[in-house]
């Protein structure tokens, strides 16, 4: 569990940790977006500078942002492949029959994967900075014009804000259980496939059993503080726009711009 | 003569219609305007069936419960619900907030407060309960006392004019016990609280206006604290407090102080 970084939330002050969750969550999936714009080594270079310099503003050591990559490498390096084997043109270096590896089969590939290292970096760059109940505020708030469309979108948030609550309370229980079952010789990470899956049965039912009850308890604990589903709730918690949030605004439409300049008009590799 | 702030008559309550056992079975009894009412009884009593009832999350089958002149029925029980405050013995699957003053702020959230007003009745919540400077802090890290006390400020906040303690204070550490029993007894004299305290507590059920002994659903007697522990010397302790009885006289160690079945769990999981 402690690998894992995406979706983690590290604390600190950094410039980054201050931005509005709206500011964050618009910037990062528009940096997502204009992506796509970059098509030489040109807008390349440009887009990993400025990736390199949000890590850097974040306080965060970079090798952290590495291991965020790690556990999608696999699937990265497995989309870099297909595109080396089938894209075609330019000088061809390998060819048999279907499967040919190309100049721009190689220089595609290497772009991808580029693309998709930026794409896991920028979004663990918002994890990691962002609280996840200010997330949470922050999807509100950006969904907010989808309630004239009858979306409950406050009932989501509060979903999803109850679940990101109750996570540690499921893991201390994990815990708790596996404990349990060691205390009674049951063995975890041994054996063959099946057995090792099986054992992890009498670990998710008493989990199962026990969030069904908590769930209730949860549900009468709202309801006795007057929780109705349908009723008008004011909120406590206040989003804040700030200079800064406007300044991280600006800087996405100075690299769109910087992007539109440096990209290559017309066919790509040229 | 005024008319009780609570009215109970002839409730009658089953968990299943299919089984003759009654939960509660012809209760009646009244609470006046900021008086202060022990009910004591063995687990399985109905005490904590009877609390649920009291604030609309269950519903008898016979009888009826008038809450400030108003009968308490679906209807009605969103309005009540303002004026009654239930708060329940596990602390843990309560909280709904991230931070203490997030989950002080959902009830008040619920009623639409302005967010000036929500500020002012956080605090002033936080500081009866003395855990003002832990307003920033994740309620699910606290110590099983601060979560009560959490817990309880969650509905003083609301402002009831009737308390509804479940086995609320049993894990508090016998200093902060006495702290929040005279905030509350200063709510109960100053702004005419009324305090239903359900306890295992023979010294809280002592200091009680009066006190009402359950057994298997039944009013078994009912009186000034004082009569009831002359006329029922052995009032039988609950089954942890067995237990822990036991484990002491066998030298085990365990802290001397009434424990909860939940907390004599915990203790026996260290």
């Amino acid at each position: 569990m402690n690998k894992l970084i995406l979706g983690r939330y590290l604390p600190g002050d950094s410039w980054l940790h201050d931005l509005d969750p709206r500011a964050k969550l618009v910037a990062g999936v528009y940096f997502i977006l204009i992506l796509f714009i970059a098509n030489n080594w040109q807008t390349y270079a440009l887009l990993w500078l400025f990736t390199l310099l949000v890590m850097k503003l974040s306080n965060i050591p970079y090798r952290v942002y590495i291991r965020g990559v790690r556990p999608l490498i696999w699937l990265i390096l497995f989309t870099v492949f297909l595109q080396i084997l089938f894209t075609a043109g330019g000088t061809i270096y390998i060819d048999w029959g279907i499967i040919t590896i190309s100049e721009f089969g190689l220089i595609n590939g290497v772009y991808i994967f580029f693309r998709f290292v930026m794409i896991v970096f920028i979004s663990t760059v918002v994890t990691l900075t962002t609280k996840p109940i200010d997330l949470t505020d922050g999807i509100n708030a950006l969904l907010r014009p989808l309630k004239k469309f009858k979306v409950p979108v406050d009932e989501w948030s509060l979903m999803l804000s109850i679940s990101l609550r109750f996570i540690p309370n499921l893991l201390d229980e994990t815990q708790k259980v596996m404990d349990a079952q060691r205390a009674r010789g049951s063995e975890f990470g041994e054996g063959s496939l099946v057995k090792q899956m099986k054992t992890l049965v009498p670990i998710f039912l008493p989990l199962f059993v026990s969030s069904l009850n908590r769930a209730e308890e949860l549900a009468n604990g709202m309801e006795v503080r007057g929780y109705q589903a349908s009723g008008t709730r004011s909120t406590f918690r206040q989003l804040k726009w700030k200079f800064q949030d406007t300044i991280c605004l600006m800087a996405m439409i100075g690299l769109t711009i910087a992007l539109v300049i440096l990209r290559t008009s017309g066919v790509a590799f040229h | 003569m005024k008319e009780p702030i609570v009215q109970m008559d002839n409730i009658v309550f089953r968990y299943d219609r299919r089984i003759q056992q009654e939960t509660i079975s012809n209760v009646s009894l009244a609470v006046e305007e900021g008086e202060g009412l022990a009910i004591v009884g063995d687990n399985g009593s109905g005490k904590s069936t009877l609390a649920q009832m009291l604030v609309g999350l269950l519903t008898p089958q016979q009888g009826s419960i008038r809450i400030l002149g108003k009968v308490l029925n679906d209807n009605t029980k969103w309005e009540l619900r303002r004026q009654i405050g239930l708060v329940f013995q596990n602390p843990d699957n309560q909280f709904v907030g991230t931070t203490v003053q997030d989950d002080i702020a959902f009830g008040l959230e619920n009623l639409n407060m302005p967010l000036q007003e929500m500020r002012k009745r956080v605090e002033q919540a936080l500081e009866m309960v003395d855990m003002l400077e832990y307003r920033f802090h994740d309620p699910s890290r606290l110590s099983g006392g601060q979560k009560q006390r959490v817990a309880i400020a969650g509905i003083l906040a609301l402002n009831p004019s009737i308390l509804v303690l479940d086995e609320a204070l049993v894990m508090l550490d016998p200093k902060s016990r006495r702290l929040l029993l005279s905030t509350l007894h200063d709510l109960k004299r100053n702004n005419g609280l009324t305090i239903i305290s359900i306890t295992h507590d023979m010294d809280e059920a002592a200091a009680a206006d009066r006190m009402v002994v359950l057994k298997k659903g039944r009013v078994e007697m009912e009186g000034y604290p004082s009569d009831v522990f002359v006329k029922k010397q052995e009032l039988e302790a609950p089954f942890a407090e067995r237990i822990r009885r036991i484990l002491a006289q066998h030298g085990c160690g365990v802290p001397n102080k009434y424990m909860t079945e939940q907390e004599m769990v915990q203790w026996l999981w260290k």
